[in-house]
């Protein structure tokens, strides 16, 4: 019942700052709200029992994303017309609309019923509260390193491949762009 | 909190992102709609995880139910990659060109098509 509630609240949260990260008339605020959207997409993986994802979240998005975005907004002084829309409003709009309509088909017609909260009864107790049950596996996060260092090690070094490359890339591009820049 | 509602609430937030990235005039809106795509995606990932047929409580075939965490942590390393790189090429636009609408920026179009 509480995690519900809970739930009910991080999602209303949630949507109404992606909302305002689109719809609000000036970019920072956009940003702002982009970082309040990813605490709320951490909270909702701290209700889903996934506290390493949720911790990685709130250090990966709300600590370097939106400061990345911040920076790059008060780097290109952009804000005024930044929010407008392009000219292909309209064809894109016509086209997510025919997507939405075939996925709720899907999600319609779908059998939810095949899974069911099977992890802890969700309307029996928050994390801290279902800490001396048994059965109920509290931390993952020892798991999580043994799948990644096991089963998925060759995802893992192409992950820190992909890291790597954009690292250079980014460099090289602004060292390049700001050399000819200095030539002239 | 139920999988259907989960699934409802990342399926909107992939909108949210995809209308954000397909209409928005500013490359720095684009890339914080593809950061909202990814974590919606993420969130889907996590929550399959979390309500999969036989999950943590028997804890016999937990690599089956914990790959959805470990998608998610992949997920969010390529997100910030991205984000890294898309931010860059956005101040080489602006250096370059003053601008930072891609449709300005268009260059490998024939001059006279329009």
């Amino acid at each position: 019942m509480l995690v519900d509630v809970v739930f009910y609240i991080v999602a209303l949260l949630l949507l109404g700052s992606s909302f305002l990260v689109l719809f609000s008339s000036n970019i920072y605020r956009s940003a702002i709200f982009l970082a309040f959207s990813m605490l709320s997409f951490a909270s909702l993986y701290f209700l889903l029992s996934a506290e390493f994802i949720g911790v990685v979240q709130i250090l990966v998005y709300v600590g370097a994303v939106s400061v990345l975005i911040a920076l790059s907004v008060m780097l290109v002084r952009d804000i005024e017309k930044s929010t407008q829309g392009n000219r292909y409003r309209f064809i894109s709009n016509i086209l997510i609309s025919l997507t939405i309509i075939l996925i709720a088909s899907f999600f319609i017609n779908y059998d939810w019923n095949l899974y069911s909260d099977n992890i802890l009864n969700s309307s029996k107790c928050l994390l801290s509260e279902c800490k001396n049950e048994s059965g109920i596996l509290i931390s993952s996060t020892d798991w999580i390193g043994k799948l990644i260092t096991a089963d998925f090690i060759i995802a893992f070094q192409l992950t820190g491949l992909i890291l790597l490359a954009s690292l250079i890339g980014a460099l090289a591009l602004l060292r390049i762009r700001m050399g000819n820049n200095d030539s002239k | 909190m139920t999988l259907s509602n989960l699934i409802l609430l990342s399926w909107i937030i992939f909108f949210i992102g995809l209308y954000g990235s397909l209409t928005k005039k500013s490359a720095v809106l684009v890339v914080i709609s593809l950061e909202l795509m990814f974590n919606a995606v993420a969130l889907n990932f996590v929550a399959f995880s979390r309500f999969a047929p036989g999950g943590l409580i028997g804890s016999t075939d937990i690599a089956n139910v914990l790959s959805g965490q470990v998608m998610a942590i992949f997920i969010i390393a390529i997100g910030a990659a991205e984000a890294a790189l898309a931010l860059s090429i956005v101040i080489a636009m602006y250096k370059e060109k003053n601008t930072i609408e891609f449709s300005e920026t268009i260059e490998i179009r024939e001059k006279d098509v329009d």
